[in-house]
């Protein structure tokens, strides 16, 4: 049951100051990559334990790296953070930001969660927008937990969007435009974006996919010939298993890629002939 | 203690007459019982009349004629006890036309009596700590309990070292604040400290009865030597049937649900005569239970293969036998097992106990030594927990307004609680009102706020979302098991956890059956028996008790002194002076340890006998320790008695590696990062109320409304290190799964490091290399494992990354 025992965080440099943390607890399969200030320049590691052996994508470490995939004939990057980088459209799609869901608890009288989401969640996204330098943000929905939380935060957001453009799609839990331009969806390039998916091909969120797979639920993007689905970006947000029908009926046949460190990419559904378990390693005999 | 035949039994005469009717006499500790004034703990065993006697004060005061209205309330740690006591009850009362009414109040209660209870509360109330913390919560529990008399508090022992025992405490200084005069009534087992029990109660007269004779308690011959290693006691089902045979009815009890499971099969390919022989256990679904209880009860069955949920005080009736298989783990717990046989007073109880392997052997050794002695371990925790108290707070807030002042000295008339500064206890109040956060973020949407001078629930809708998350049992998350297709029937319960490890076609045990898996539909496992197939055994990932501080010493003890050997098997002799030659026993004061190579690994083994638990966590540090060090561990093993680890080079200086004050580092740098700190805080912040187990409204739809307890232990981590909840999981890794405690305790009881260079294997090592449960250690930890079996599953499906 103890399997965790490589959890140890490392530190990466640069310049003498401490720059991205990674390893064990820092990167996790909800957070993606949590440094607030991922630049470019070359990281010195300094830890020991981890498997961070190399380092491309420019600044990110070899075990941070991308999926590449092409979806209804674009080309994509799947970010391990649960971003999708659109290189022709320059833009960084990211679904279910969910923020001030922790504030939208308390005002109804529920479990007063530690409030410090909204922060971690915009540093991931910060961080996200530096490493790809993206030129635009699309948000497919769910961005504000409701329209109190849009505009407690409007002095941050205004903070992300210096310089870049904001496209935010209208959620489930977006319920009026608050200070913010939201569309019910838009089109780009030939593709639908929307909060749940339609008619595809489209590009959507909503569902939070994750994927049971070595004994660990992970946040997924499922890619199947009609629709891209996004997992949740915001940090408080749990998922809907992928084996959900709703799911399976959206992406019969497809991907799965993997968030954490790495975004890998699985065969959808899992063949079921191989058992998804942790090989016995370092036995004594 | 006063003569006791001496005192008037002050029984009104009806009463007398009926005991006379039934051909009784009242134990001298009965009637000590009605006429001791005050508060008293009953300490007497198994079959003493525990429960009569704490209810003869209420129906001698019946006699005299009740008004209407709750006069009793009687508390008990499990469900199954309130309807046999109610049904126990309803004789006497009936014979005697009391006229009372009693009424049982758990979670199984429908929804329109408890509303009627509500209103119109029994005579007698029969209920459990959670739902009496329930009852509490209302704004109508003044009216309820203002008028009570009298508490029965049973089988008080099993509820004194843990979260709920600190509920009911909490719960039963609120009821003697609101009804004055108040008698409570403690009824416990044998216990090591009953003066500290009473102090644990807020304070009582103890009154002991006779204990009986002393037990009839041995090993059971058993004609194969146990195994090297394992934990099942499989090899002895032959034995066990033949004890079964002789005996009436016999109660097996085995420490674990899969390992019940598995000695339940084994038996029965041993069966040949086809006795009567059912399982019984937690995970099985309650119609299955109900089913092994009415046929016990019965008298259809010669034995039942039990886990902990029989433990407790159950009116077995004819238990002649019980039958311990596996080390105990705590004497304590032996003790009242053995308690189950013979529930007639004055013979003595007859057990037998089967050890699982070599070291259980001296283990089970050293636990009769104990009870031959008297010697029972002692209770583990010192002082109440404040998410209990948390928690206490929030369900007081439900009820209405208080003021802080007099909830604190209120909180304070609780023995666990009667140390609480008054720093912590506004800590909590503040978590509860605020969230406790560095960043104040909530001021406008507290959970509480001060009006007046008192605390309100700001929004009382919130009180029934509070409601419906009381208690203190954070058990993991269950799937019930049916069998396929609509309305099959239910089977029990698994973990959520082994589900998720289950591919349709896998089998598994459950209820003594092999069942193959075949889908989850809206959280319920699916499955077909299959009979003939081998099963994937049902993992229960449920904390393993660990063998108690005591019984540790004492094994330590025996191993070390050679001339006590002859209370053991020849066969474990031979192996303790095999080791003595070849490497070295371990001694009470020193830290015993070996390094050898085998096949191309080198062996570091640690005898440091602290437990199952605290191993585990040594294991962690010192892995980390030796990774550090460039020693490349691979993995390691912990049991209750030792930690192996393996690894490519060898500890060469091992006082190094059990530097105390690097491990306190270790524990809280390191380790605070582990999945075993975040278990701890996964069960911390769901007592105090951060995380809610159940949402008015939700449905079972498979979607995760909440998410994992993870992400905020590791925002706390972050943003927030000196937050009440993770200053709180901290404290309770010193105990339970983590154990620090004793890792402690043995680094500073045992100073002496003797490191051994045999060239071999040794004879205590071989066992350990034997054991299940290893724990692999890769630099690259769990996400390379993922990687690879990625890789592995990509290649296999014939594609390319880039696809």
């Amino acid at each position: 049951m103890l399997a965790e025992a490589g959890g140890a965080t490392s530190l990466w440099r640069r310049r003498g100051r401490a720059c991205y943390a990674a390893g064990g607890q820092a990167v996790r399969s909800d957070g993606g990559c949590t440094a607030p200030t991922l630049r470019a320049g070359p990281c010195e590691w300094r830890g020991h334990v981890g498997t961070l052996r190399s380092v491309s994508c420019g600044t990110v470490p070899r075990a941070m790296r991308c999926c590449a995939l092409s979806f209804a004939g674009h080309h994509f990057r799947a970010r391990p953070s649960g971003a999708l980088y659109w290189p022709e459209r320059d833009s960084l799609i990211v679904a279910d930001l969910h923020l001030g869901k922790s504030e939208r608890m308390a005002r109804r009288g529920g479990a007063l969660l530690p409030p410090y989401e909204v922060a971690e969640t915009l540093a991931r996204l910060e961080a996200e927008l530096v490493a790809t330098g993206a030129r635009r943000l699309i948000a497919l929905g769910d961005s504000f937990d409701d329209d109190l939380a849009a505009e407690a935060l409007a002095p941050a957001l205004a903070r992300l969007g210096a310089g870049r453009d904001i496209l935010w799609i209208a959620g489930n839990h977006d319920p009026r435009p608050a200070g913010h331009a939201m569309q019910g969806e838009a089109s780009e390039s030939g593709l639908a974006l929307r909060h749940v998916a339609g008619n595809g091909p489209d590009i959507s969120g909503h569902y939070h996919p994750k994927l049971t797979f070595m004994g660990q639920r992970i946040s997924v993007f499922l890619v199947g010939a009609e629709h891209l689905i996004l997992p949740a970006f915001g940090t408080y947000t749990g998922g809907l298993d992928c084996a959900a029908p709703v799911l399976r009926a959206l992406v019969p046949q497809g991907w799965a890629i993997l968030t954490g460190q790495t975004a890998r990419r699985l065969p959808f559904p899992l063949p079921t002939r191989r058992r998804s378990r942790a090989p016995r390693g370092g036995l004594p005999f | 203690m006063p003569d006791t035949l001496h005192v008037p039994l002050l029984l009104p005469e009806r009463l007398q007459t009926w005991f006379a009717a039934q051909g009784w006499d009242a134990h001298p500790h009965q009637r000590e019982m009605l006429a001791t004034p005050g508060d008293r703990l009953l300490i007497a065993p198994t079959g003493g009349g525990k429960t009569l006697a704490g209810f003869l004060p209420t129906l001698a005061e019946a006699c005299a004629g009740l008004s209407p209205g709750l006069h009793t309330l009687y508390v008990s740690p499990l469900k199954a006890l309130t309807h046999d006591i109610g049904r126990n009850l309803a004789r006497p009362v009936a014979d005697l036309g009391l006229g009372l009414r009693i009424e049982d109040r758990t979670g199984d209660t429908g929804a329109s009596a408890r509303a009627r209870q509500r209103v119109d509360p029994p005579h007698i109330l029969l209920t459990t700590p959670e739902s009496l913390a329930l009852m509490l919560s209302y704004p109508e529990a003044p009216r309820i309990f203002g008028r009570l008399r009298h508490v029965v508090i049973d089988e008080i022992h099993a509820l004194v070292d843990s979260k709920r025992g600190d509920q009911l405490v909490l719960c039963l200084a609120r009821l003697r604040g609101l009804a004055p005069g108040l008698r409570v009534a403690g009824l416990s087992a044998t216990v090591e400290d009953p003066a500290a029990l009473a102090r644990w109660m807020g304070g009582a007269t103890v009154i002991a009865a006779d204990p009986g004779p002393p037990p009839d308690i041995a090993m059971l011959p058993t004609t194969l030597a146990p195994p090297w290693a394992g934990a099942g006691g499989a090899y002895a089902a032959r034995d066990v049937m033949t004890a079964i045979a002789a005996a009436r009815l016999t109660l097996v009890f085995i420490n674990t649900r899969a390992q019940a499971e598995l000695f339940f099969q084994a038996l029965w390919a041993v069966n040949d005569t086809n006795l009567p022989i059912a399982l019984h256990h937690g995970s099985l679904s309650r119609e299955a239970r109900r089913k092994v209880e009415a046929a016990m009860a019965a008298g259809a069955l010669r034995a039942v293969v039990a886990t902990g949920s029989l433990d407790l005080g159950l009116d077995w009736g004819d238990v002649d036998l019980v039958i311990q298989i596996g080390a105990p783990k705590n004497v304590k717990r032996l003790v009242q097992r053995i308690g189950r046989a013979n529930h007639r007073y004055d013979t003595p109880s007859r057990a037998r106990i089967v050890p699982a392997n070599r070291f259980e052997v001296i283990e089970c050794v050293a636990a009769l030594q104990a009870v031959a002695a008297g010697e029972l371990d002692g209770n583990g925790r010192v002082s109440g927990g404040l998410d209990v108290l948390c928690q206490h707070i929030l369900l007081r807030a439900c009820a209405g307004p208080f003021d802080a002042c007099a909830l604190y000295a209120e909180v304070r008339g609780a023995g666990p609680y009667a140390g609480l500064g008054r720093a912590a206890f506004d800590d909590c109040l503040d978590f509860v009102a605020t969230g406790g956060y560095a960043l104040r973020a909530y001021d406008r949407w507290q959970r509480l706020v001060a009006r007046d001078g008192r605390w309100h629930l700001r929004d009382p809708r919130a009180a029934r979302a509070i409601r419906m998350n009381i208690g203190t049992i954070v058990a993991p998350e269950l799937l019930s098991v049916r069998r396929g297709g609509r309305g099959g029937a239910p089977l029990g319960e698994i973990e959520e956890s082994f589900a998720a490890s289950l591919l349709p076609g896998d089998t598994f045990l459950i209820g003594g059956q092999t069942v193959r898996y075949d889908r989850m539909r809206e959280m319920v496992v699916e499955v077909t028996p299959q009979p003939a197939r081998v099963p994937k055994i049902a993992v229960f990932n449920g904390l393993k008790m660990a063998t108690s501080t005591e019984l540790s010493a004492r094994l330590l003890d025996l191993i070390g002194t050679p001339r006590a050997w002859e209370s053991l098997p020849d066969h474990t002799r031979d192996w303790l002076a095999l080791q003595a030659g070849i490497s070295a026993l371990p001694r009470p004061g020193t830290m015993t340890c070996e390094s050898f190579p085998r096949a191309g690994r080198w062996y570091f083994t640690l005898y440091s006998f602290a437990g199952r638990n605290a191993n585990q966590t040594l294991g962690l540090l010192l892995t980390h320790r030796m990774e550090r060090d460039g020693l490349a561990p691979l993995g390691f093993v912990a049991t209750d008695y030792a930690l192996l680890i393996w690894s490519l080079e060898p500890v060469r200086d091992p006082a190094a590696l059990l530097d105390a004050q690097g491990l306190r580092e270790g524990m809280t740098e390191w380790l605070a990062g582990n999945a075993v700190m975040k278990r701890g805080f996964r069960a911390v912040a769901t007592v105090a109320g951060l995380l809610q187990r159940n949402l008015p409204g939700a449905r079972k739809t498979g979607r995760q409304a909440t998410f994992s307890s993870d992400i905020l232990y590791d925002a706390l981590r972050r943003y927030d290190p000196d937050h009440l909840l993770l200053r709180l999981t901290r404290d309770e890794a010193m105990r339970g799964l983590a154990d620090f405690g004793r890792v402690e305790e043995m680094l500073r009881t045992r100073p002496e490091i003797v490191h051994l260079r045999p060239p071999h294997v040794t004879p205590f090592a071989a066992p350990l290399m034997l054991e299940a449960g290893r724990i692999p250690i890769r630099a690259s930890g769990a996400a390379r494992l993922l990687e690879e079996e990625a890789d592995a599953l990509i290649r296999e499906a014939g594609i390319t990354q880039d696809g």
